[in-house]
């Protein structure tokens, strides 16, 4: 935890930058009007909602280096979904449908609930994986196949994420 | 010239995805299956159309929206997967064993 | 190029004819979730491409909000499955 005075910018700040930004996005031109206006609400907005908004703690993303950390792993990630894409494509076209359904666990090895989001959705998208719940034990997930099970053990993400966490 | 058939290939792309998320609904037996096809291939499906029509406006206003919905598809569609597959899990009897992956 | 859009919608429209059959046929509550979620995306994109089409740049935001509504209708269903009301 740095400067409180500078967790307070990031608290209220990024949430504003992004309410204006989508508001700049939608509106149809770029005048005083509009930038006013939008400025005005984007504040009402993120004053109103202040409890919502998440803590510099709660939110790795809020920090440059986990940001920027973020997006290398969309490089890798985005490969390995086209990757999966095509592992689907081929068990779905084959008539023999080769599938064989199940669950397994993953036990819970985060502790910060924004990098558990991050591994839920990053697993939903690889190949042949579906996370189905998230409780304190760990990770519920369906495997298509059992390579897909099997390539659970140690996958790129968990060692990915759980980097992410440890760096502080 | 480039740019046109950079958008065919990916417009073909788009709708090859699409068309194999449609056959994996119609064709897998169980709900879970169901959704390993649709959710990865309507989200890369719908990131190769859209990526299609931002190469088509070029630096553009019309760009910037698109590239919005682009990142609103690609963070909700996982999300909403996750939660039918919540509300399916519980609503149906628990599997009697469940095989344990991951570090030991 | 515009040929290769209108393709692009007429397979989509197809398409989700197709799915439309898995929310007819079910057989549980949950196949139609699902295939109702595949719907709007298509519709979405549908929307996106028919903006570019016809030169309506209103068009596309239409099509983001769509997706929104989309994606509140999944959440909003699937928690009346799991737990028989909405909060």
């Amino acid at each position: 935890m740095s400067d409180p005075s500078e967790s307070k910018v990031k608290y209220y700040g990024i949430p504003f930058v992004l309410l204006f930004g989508f508001w700049l996005i939608l509106s149809p031109g770029i005048s005083a009007q509009t930038v006013f206006l939008g400025g005005a609400v984007s504040l009402l907005v993120v004053i109103y909602s202040k409890d919502l908004l998440f803590h510099e703690d709660e939110m790795p993303l809020y920090r440059l280096k986990h940001f920027l950390n973020m997006m290398h792993f969309i490089g890798i990630l985005l490969v390995e979904i086209v990757k999966a894409n095509i592992d689907v494509a081929k068990i779905v076209l084959n008539p023999a449908l080769p599938i064989k359904p199940q669950f397994i666990r993953v036990p819970m090895m985060l502790k910060n609930d924004m990098n558990k989001v991050i591994f839920g959705n990053s697993v939903t998208l690889t190949p042949g994986t579906l996370t189905v719940d998230i409780d304190e034990d760990g990770f519920i997930i369906h495997a298509l196949t059992d390579e897909a099970a099997e390539a659970m053990k140690d996958s790129f993400i968990e060692t990915w994420v759980v980097r992410q966490e440890e760096s502080e | 010239m480039i740019q046109n058939g950079l958008i065919v290939i990916l417009l073909v792309g788009g709708i090859f995805f699409f068309l194999v998320g449609t056959m994996g609904l119609l064709r897998l037996p169980d709900a879970f299956t169901r959704m390993h096809a649709t959710t990865k291939c309507d989200t890369l499906g719908a990131g190769l159309v859209l990526v299609a029509l931002i190469v088509h406006q070029g630096f553009h206003m019309i760009s910037l929206k698109l590239l919005v919905i682009l990142v609103f598809i690609w963070i909700t569609n996982p999300t909403a997967a996750h939660i039918i597959a919540k509300a399916a899990y519980h609503s149906q009897e628990k599997p009697s064993e469940v095989k344990v992956m991951g570090k030991e | 190029m515009n040929t290769a859009f209108i393709a692009t919608s007429i397979g989509l429209a197809l398409l989700t004819f197709f799915c439309l059959y898995r929310a007819y046929a079910g057989p549980t509550a949950v196949d139609r979730v699902v295939a109702i979620n595949v719907i709007t995306t298509k519709v979405a994109m549908l929307i996106a491409l028919l903006s570019i089409i016809t030169g309506q740049e209103i068009f596309v935001d239409v099509a983001l909000i769509y997706a929104m509504m989309g994606f509140i209708a999944t959440i909003c269903v699937s928690k009346y499955i799991e737990k028989g009301k909405l909060y």
